[in-house]
Order: C-alpha cells, then sequence, then structure tokens
C-alpha cells in the first residue's frame, strides 16, 4: 500500500512538474501510448512527453512572422514552398484583415510555411502520433476515442462545411490537457502528414491510397467504426507539402528535451537547395547542392526492400542501359529514408549486389528530418509501422538544376516516357 | 404497353411459335397478320429489335463493336434532377470534357428539417452525365476551397482500378484531372469513395453518368432522372432543425429518410414531373443506398421495358416493380395511356409512407374510360344470412360499476373504444353517414329503443333530430354491463337527459326480440 502510495504521489509529481516546465501559451502533454487507426496488428505506439500550443497559430502572429521574414510574405514566397491560395483569405502581404481576423487561425498556409514558422519559435510541428495522443482527450477524459457520442460530435463538425470566418482562436473548447480547439476549429498540419495511409507494403500497388477507398479503407484500421479518425487520415492524406487550404492550419509542438536548433526552413526553388547532410555508400558526406550539373534519375527507398525498391532499381538499370553511351552523362540516385539499417556499408553491400556502375550510381542516407523534407518536397510518402517500411513508388527525372520534368508513381510502368524525357535533357 | 395492340400480339405470337415450329404454310391473311405482330412489336417495344446498333450478343463484349473514329470536342451537358441531359445523336465517338464540382452545403431534407449535404454540382443526386460509347473523357474534379472534407469520384462506367478514385482524389480548393475511354455503354451510378466511405455515400454523393449505347436507344417522348437514397439522422423523421450524421443508424442500416431525388418531396406535389395521355416515358432509375435495395414500382403503370441493372437490352417486359441495388440502376419504361397522378415508391412500404420514398408523374390529358373508368359505383356490402353485422367483442371481467359516476367513467372508455369512430368525439355525429348523440331527440325519447339499437344493431331509415339517416349500426357485441356504461354515459353528455342504463334494463331488452327491420326501399 505504501509503495502504491508513494507510486501515484510520484506519477502526480511528475506531471506537476511538466505542466510547470511547459513554456507560456503550451501545455505539457505527458507521454503515453497509443493505437493509431491505421494499424491493427501494430502494437500501440509510444509517446514521448512534449509541448504543445494551447491554441492555433493566429493570423496576428502568422503576421508577425511574415514581417520578420519577408521571404514569406504572400508576393514573395517561391511557388515550390505554397500554391496559389497562400495566404489567399489576407488583404495583403502584411494585411490579415479586421481585428476579428487577427485573433482568428491562421488558414491557408503550407506545410513548408508551417514549418518555417514553427522553427523560427524555437518549435516544430507535431507528429501524427503526437497529435493524435493529445487528440483523444475530451475535457475530462485522457481517452474519450471509445465514447461514441464523444466521435459524433466530431463527425458532426466534420460534416459542415467550413466557416468563412472562423472565430477566434482562444475561444476552441478546452480538453483535460489544457489544450484549445483541437477539434471543431480548422484541420492541423502535423509534421510528418505525407506517412498516412502507408501500413503494410505497398505490393506493387503505385496508389498508396488506394488504401483510402471504398471497402479497402477499413481493412487495416483498428476501429472501423471511428469515422472521425478516418476522416482526419483522409484529409491529411490528401495534402501535399505545397497545398494551402482554407480550413486548415497549425499549431506548434516542442520536445521537452532540449533538441539541439533547427536549421530555418530553407527558400528553396529546387530539391537542390535544401539543406542538410547526407552519407554515400562510399561514406562521402554529400550535400544536395553537389548534385547540380547533370541530369539524373532518382527515387527513395530502403535498401533492404524486397519488393518495390529491388523492382525500382531495375528499372533504373533499364533506364540507365536505354541511354546506351549517354549514360555516363546522366546520374542515378537511390535516397534511403531507413535510417535503422541503412549506412554506408549496407548501401554499398546492395549497390554491389544490383551491379550498379559505381561512378554512375549514388546511395545516400541521412537524419530523419533531412529526409523527410526531401520526401516532402518530392511529394514522397512513407512510414515505418512496427519496423515495417511501407512508402510511394517513385522513379523522378531531374534536369541539371534539380527541377523535376518528369516523374513515374507507378510500379511497372512504361520505361519509355521517362527514358525520352531523359534523352530530351541530353540533347546536346 | 398499349391494350389495342394486345390481341394481335398474342394471337400472332401464337402463329409465329407454330410457323417456327414448323408444322404449316400460312395463309397470306396469316402472314399479314404476323406483319402486324412484327409492326407492333416494333411499335410498343422497339427496343425489342433496336433500329440501330449492336443487339445480343454483340454486347458481351462492346468493345469488339465497329464504331467510327473518335473525332470533335465537346463540353458534356450536365443537369439536376429530374431532369437528363437530351440524346445524343452523334454517329461517332468524340472527346468530352466533363466538369463536375464538389459542394458541402445545408439544403432541405424535408419541411423544417435540415442537413449538410455533400453534393456533386450543389444537389442530391449529382449532376446527371450522358456521353456515348466510345467517347474520350476528360474529366474534372473541382473541390470548393469551403470544403471540410477531401473527396473523389468512383465512376461505375470507368474500367480501371478504383473507377478513377486514387486519380480524382481532391483537397479542398484543388482540381484533379482524369481521363477514360467509355468502353461500356449504360446507366452507371458514381459516388464519392473517399474513407469513410460510408459517411460520403451517406451525406448525398452520388449519381448518375449514362453511356448511350451505339445507335441510342430507342426514341420516347419523355425522359426523367430518378434517384434513391436513404439518409440517417440524429434526430428522427420529421424532427426540425439541422440534423447531423448518425453512425450508429447507418451501421444498423436503419434510416430515418428514404427519398427520391435527395428531399422528402423532391418529386411529389408541386414538384411533379409532368407528362401527357399517348406519351412514352422513361425513367433513368438509380439507387445509391448507401444500405438500401429498392423495390422500385410505379402504382398505376406496368412497365413495358426493364433494362435491368442498368443494361442497354430490355431484359424483361411487363414488370410491376424492380429491384435495383444500392450502387446500381434500372431503366424502365411505359406507355401513358390514362390522365391522372402517378405515384413512384419503393414498394417496401413503410419507406414510402413513413420515411418519404415517394414521386409523382403528373399525367394529363383525356380520360379513356375503356382502359379506367374510375369509380362506378359505391354500394353496400353486406355478408350473405345476416342484415347486420357483428362485431366480436371480448367479454368484461370486470366487476360491475359500483355507481353512476363510475359507470359513466367506465362507459366513456366503451364510447371512445368503439362508438368515437363513427360517431365523433363530441357525439356530433357525421352530416349524412351518422346521427348525432348529441341532444339527440331519437335518444333521449326510447330509453329501450337505444338499449335495442345498441344490441342488436340497426338498418334502415332513421330520423334523428330532423335528419334522416340511412347507413348501418352494427350489432355490437358488448355485455349487458358494457352497453350500460356506454349508453349512460352518451345519456349524462352533450346535453342529453341524463338517465343511468342499469344491466338490468339491458338484460330485459336483449330477452325480447328485435324489431323486425324495416321493409326494403
Amino acid at each position: 500500500m505504501r509503495i502504491f502510495l508513494a507510486v501515484v504521489l510520484l506519477a502526480a509529481a511528475s506531471v506537476l512538474a511538466a505542466s510547470d516546465n511547459a513554456p507560456p501559451g503550451m501545455s505539457a502533454i505527458p507521454g503515453g501510448t497509443y493505437k493509431p487507426l491505421y494499424a491493427k496488428q501494430a502494437k500501440p505506439r509510444q509517446v514521448q512527453p512534449f509541448f504543445l500550443d494551447d491554441i492555433q497559430v493566429t493570423n496576428a502572429q502568422f503576421l508577425a512572422f511574415v514581417t520578420k521574414y519577408p521571404d514569406w510574405q504572400r508576393s514573395r514566397i517561391k511557388p515550390t514552398l505554397a500554391d496559389k491560395n497562400y495566404l489567399a483569405h489576407w488583404r495583403g502581404d502584411l494585411d490579415p484583415g479586421d481585428g476579428n481576423a487577427l485573433a482568428a487561425p491562421v488558414v491557408n498556409v503550407s506545410w513548408f510555411a508551417a514549418k518555417a514558422y514553427c522553427e523560427a519559435q524555437g518549435k516544430r510541428l507535431p507528429t501524427q502520433d503526437e497529435w493524435e495522443f493529445v487528440a483523444r482527450a475530451d475535457a475530462t477524459r485522457l481517452d474519450a476515442s471509445g465514447d461514441q457520442a464523444f466521435l459524433q460530435q466530431l463527425l458532426e463538425w466534420y460534416s459542415k462545411p467550413a466557416s468563412s470566418s472562423p472565430s477566434s482562436a482562444a475561444e476552441g473548447a478546452k480538453n483535460v490537457h489544457g489544450v484549445r480547439g483541437l477539434h471543431g476549429r480548422v484541420w492541423e498540419w502535423v509534421h510528418d502528414f505525407n506517412s498516412t495511409m502507408v501500413v503494410g507494403d505497398s505490393r506493387g500497388d503505385g496508389s498508396l491510397e488506394r488504401k483510402l477507398f471504398c471497402g479497402a479503407g477499413s481493412l487495416l484500421a483498428s476501429d472501423v467504426s471511428n469515422y472521425a479518425a478516418f476522416m482526419r487520415y483522409a484529409f491529411r492524406s490528401s495534402l501535399k507539402g505545397d497545398y494551402c487550404v482554407a480550413s486548415l492550419g497549425f499549431r506548434a509542438a516542442k520536445s521537452v528535451k532540449e533538441a539541439p536548433p533547427m536549421p530555418a526552413m530553407p527558400q528553396f526553388t529546387t530539391i537542390y537547395d535544401l539543406p542538410g547532410i547526407w552519407r554515400t555508400h562510399e561514406g562521402e558526406k554529400l550535400k544536395m547542392e553537389q548534385l547540380r550539373g547533370k541530369p539524373r534519375v532518382i527515387t527513395m527507398g530502403f535498401t533492404s526492400c524486397k519488393f518495390a525498391c529491388p523492382r525500382i532499381i531495375g528499372d533504373m538499370k533499364r533506364i540507365e542501359s536505354a541511354l546506351g553511351e549517354d549514360a555516363d552523362k546522366a546520374g542515378f540516385v537511390f535516397f534511403s529514408f531507413d535510417t535503422e539499417r541503412d549506412d554506408p556499408k549496407q548501401m554499398k553491400k546492395a549497390a554491389t549486389e544490383h551491379q550498379l556502375a559505381s561512378e554512375r550510381w549514388t546511395f545516400a542516407i541521412s537524419d530523419e528530418e533531412t529526409i523527410r523534407q526531401l520526401a516532402v518536397a518530392l511529394q514522397f510518402k512513407f512510414a515505418t509501422v512496427e519496423g515495417f517500411l511501407t512508402h510511394s513508388n517513385l522513379i523522378a527525372v531531374l534536369d541539371a538544376d534539380g527541377k523535376i520534368v518528369h516523374r513515374e508513381e507507378e510500379l511497372g510502368a512504361d520505361i519509355a516516357p521517362t527514358v525520352a524525357a531523359l534523352k530530351k535533357l541530353l540533347l546536346p | 404497353m398499349k391494350l389495342t395492340h394486345a390481341h394481335t400480339i398474342l394471337s400472332a405470337l401464337a402463329l409465329t411459335l407454330l410457323t417456327q415450329c414448323g408444322e404449316r404454310e400460312l395463309s397470306p391473311t396469316e402472314k399479314l397478320s404476323q406483319e402486324t405482330f412484327m409492326k407492333a412489336i416494333l411499335e410498343t417495344h422497339q427496343s425489342t429489335v433496336p433500329t440501330a446498333g449492336p443487339s445480343g450478343d454483340a454486347m458481351a463484349n462492346p468493345t469488339t463493336i465497329q464504331d467510327k473514329p473518335v473525332s470533335g470536342q465537346e463540353d458534356a451537358i450536365l443537369t439536376d434532377a429530374p431532369n437528363v441531359p437530351p440524346p445524343i445523336t452523334r454517329d461517332h465517338p468524340t472527346k468530352v470534357t466533363i466538369k463536375l464540382e464538389v459542394v458541402e452545403l445545408v439544403k432541405r431534407m424535408a419541411d423544417g428539417v435540415d442537413y449538410t449535404f455533400w453534393t456533386f454540382g450543389g444537389s442530391v443526386p449529382g449532376k446527371f452525365m450522358r456521353i456515348r460509347q466510345n467517347d474520350e473523357v476528360e474529366f474534372h474534379l473541382m473541390n470548393r476551397p469551403d470544403s471540410k472534407m477531401p473527396h473523389n469520384i468512383d465512376l461505375h462506367a470507368v474500367t480501371g482500378p478504383g473507377g478513377g478514385a486514387a486519380s480524382s482524389f481532391t483537397t479542398p480548393g484543388h482540381e484533379s484531372i482524369f481521363s477514360f475511354k467509355a468502353l461500356n455503354p449504360g446507366l452507371y451510378v458514381y459516388h464519392c469513395a473517399t474513407a469513410p466511405v460510408g459517411m460520403h455515400v451517406a451525406n448525398g454523393m452520388y449519381g448518375l453518368i449514362f453511356v448511350e449505347p451505339i445507335g441510342g436507344l430507342p426514341k420516347v417522348d419523355k425522359e426523367f432522372y430518378v434517384f434513391q437514397s436513404e439518409f440517417y439522422t440524429k434526430g428522427p423523421y420529421g424532427e426540425p432543425g439541422l440534423q447531423p450524421f448518425n453512425m450508429d443508424k447507418a451501421l444498423t442500416e436503419t434510416p430515418d429518410y428514404v427519398v427520391f431525388n435527395g428531399s422528402v418531396g423532391a418529386m411529389a406535389g408541386d414538384n411533379a414531373v409532368q407528362a401527357k395521355v399517348g406519351e412514352k416515358v422513361r425513367l433513368f432509375v438509380g439507387n445509391g443506398g448507401p444500405n438500401l435495395t429498392s423495390s422500385f414500382h410505379v402504382i398505376g403503370e406496368i412497365f413495358d421495358n426493364v433494362y435491368l441493372e442498368g443494361g442497354v437490352k430490355p431484359a424483361q417486359h411487363q414488370v410491376q416493380t424492380t429491384m435495383i441495388p444500392a450502387g446500381g440502376s434500372a431503366i424502365v419504361e411505359f406507355g401513358l395511356e390514362v390522365p391522372g397522378t402517378y405515384i413512384l415508391v419503393d414498394h417496401s412500404i413503410f419507406r414510402a409512407f413513413n420515411k418519404g420514398a415517394v414521386g409523382m408523374i403528373k399525367v394529363s390529358g383525356d380520360e379513356n374510360k375503356l382502359v379506367y373508368s374510375g369509380k362506378q359505383d359505391d354500394r353496400i356490402y353486406q355478408l350473405e344470412g345476416g342484415a347486420v353485422q357483428s362485431i366480436a367483442q371480448a367479454s368484461s371481467q370486470q366487476p360491475p360499476a359500483a355507481n353512476k359516476e363510475e359507470r359513466i367513467a367506465r362507459g366513456k372508455l366503451v364510447y371512445n373504444s368503439i362508438c368515437m369512430a363513427c360517431h365523433q368525439p363530441e357525439g356530433q355525429g357525421i352530416p349524412k353517414a351518422f346521427p348525432p348523440l348529441a341532444k339527440s331527440d331519437y335518444l333521449n325519447a326510447d330509453v329501450k329503443r337505444s338499449i335495442s339499437t345498441v344490441l342488436h344493431g340497426l338498418q334502415g331509415n332513421v330520423t334523428v333530430n330532423g335528419e334522416v339517416y340511412a347507413s348501418i349500426m352494427p350489432q355490437l357485441g358488448l355485455n349487458d354491463e358494457q352497453v350500460a356504461n356506454a349508453l349512460t354515459f352518451v345519456y349524462n353528455s352533450w346535453g342529453n337527459n341524463g338517465t343511468e342504463v342499469l344491466p338490468a334494463m339491458v338484460k330485459e331488452v336483449r330477452a325480447t326480440a328485435p324489431p323486425p327491420a324495416p321493409p326494403a326501399h
């Protein structure tokens, strides 16, 4: 009994301590486990303690950000970073509208812009696991996701068309963590939105989103009656990094453990502008910018993949031989996202096994953040479930500046259009 | 089907069968009769022998049918129910552009009841699209910026994985484009297939696309778009206000609303579709479900042709009710012979009368009394042997009433359950049908006569308060106590004289023979 009491006290104390530590405007979220919707066979996932913004980022806050960082203003932003709807509801570069608008959550922001905002505050976007973990809570319970009334309430909100003028972000309902307006306001970006829906190997099915459609959508779900969660995953799955949507905003998160400061989100025109250090199968350091200068065929995957990646490498080899002597003028890059298994040694082994002419081929691996950024920029999806890697299929042709001139997303597709796109770049 | 042809068809059919068996030669008049038969068939069932286009087994693989090359370009005409775009008269396939906008909006479900519909084109059902076999379609799906959800479209007319679903998955504020070739003719349902697909369908995301076969369907006078679907709302049928989707009811498949064309009354009353006597009507009928199969029926009509399950060959003639699965369709055709209102129902009939599955076709034109006379007479029907009907009543086991007050109270119950139906809540009766019991001179003049009337019934003229009534009072099968109570209640209500009728009095009257029936007149 005494031991039990002590444990309870200790637990209470640690929660209190966490709350005390929370930066202003943020709530401390105790860690725990939860079962994501799309992981029927998966064990519950672990969420570490973290801090989350109490309210969604407002137009006023975003105004301060674009004032300080003019590159993110509406008239200046690069088209790679946000589509034409970026801040479309604002009256001007530095004019979000009247006082009501200032307090409302900012919407029409791309993932890149949301990420840049967070990083400017020394924060980051929450992960999908973190967001969903907090989203299970209602006003009194840490996990209300088994309560049909709670889910029905969410469905009712999701069903309604987006309001043209969302009210103040501070008016959102407060959950037991102290976080307001997670539901019932606007959708929110998560850091790894492009991992949504990728559960189970891609199995030769080029369109991972297939699982979102018709009956197949329910096959892998852990709770097929949780339509509210289905809708959130479906929404995320429909996004790309540059999308700006009228009902989509964001809030920032922060790790409890002080993380090294993130490099500021770069202004990139092509993926060769992206920061980060990669390591090749030869053990050399590689920056994206070093890849400039010749056309390249690139893909993302992991070398221990037994299904899709070998086929993609096979396709790339056939593209290589279709070029004949011109193959020397092109490069072939395999970007791995398997940070656990792929290192220079493993990648070298794969290159040897596939008998790839090493002067033309490059295998590269980096840290999670750098990889995620490249994947979003390439509109590539991947996720890790129970050490099981899943991903979309991509063969892209890049010109000497890194601009994507052709992309093939279907596994086993005819290589002719890809070869043609490449040959066009190789014309003298 | 036109009745004037019926006899000709039947006799000629017999002849044809005989000839086919090779039993005898046809005489010239019989040959003529057979020709008349074929003509009749062509007129009434034009599609049995299509005047143009492929038939029979060729349809088993429509891609083998010879067609002209694709040429030209056009934008598809899209219509809202109950309208259908005009038939396609082109003799060649073309490149067609279809632009469909997804709109989430609040609209009327029934009077006083609103619902947040997700729509293809702003209405439920979605736009009707009409293209031709072998057309090459460039499909644009636009999702409005104020939509909350991503959406896509699965067209059952598309040959290819997902029916276009993956290719058309569209975030709010975006537009997706994909192309397909319409290899198979037929009437196809389309719907949103974004997870959770059930909810997207339950909120109204469906419609019909008709891929016209080469040569088209036989000409008709009127074509209409009818689409059945059901809705699952938080409140029961008719509960006013904005009603949210209810997950439990959708899972247990117990809808509150089953409707044609998206809302209660969308095709009834002032919204009924119009046609004329002599016209041939074609209905393109779809069923979006999400759960229920429709027993589609038009009250007062018989379908001359049913293109079962939305195929392009009439599979059956003379059909009363055709079954349309969720995510399926049918084309039905019928001629209009008699004016009046024809009611479309799901003949799973509680859906029609309690959940809204009613539509109407109002047909104007001249009466045809031979085909349908209307009501010619209204007369009393009596069982043989007894002039007066007897309504069996369970005998009461209750102890007798202790006093007048209790007798009145119990009598009221008897009155309300048995007498009130004819004599009305305040004893006022119904003019020319049922005499009044309020301030009734007939009652107050003679208690024994009243008791006898209740016990034995009454037939023939009776004069009450100066009015003559000619209907029948049935024998009610009440026991002495019940008769006493009921009459005491009546005598002590509505200005009558306050008599208390005792069971003993009833017993005494029962013992005497009923009065002879008045002479027939």
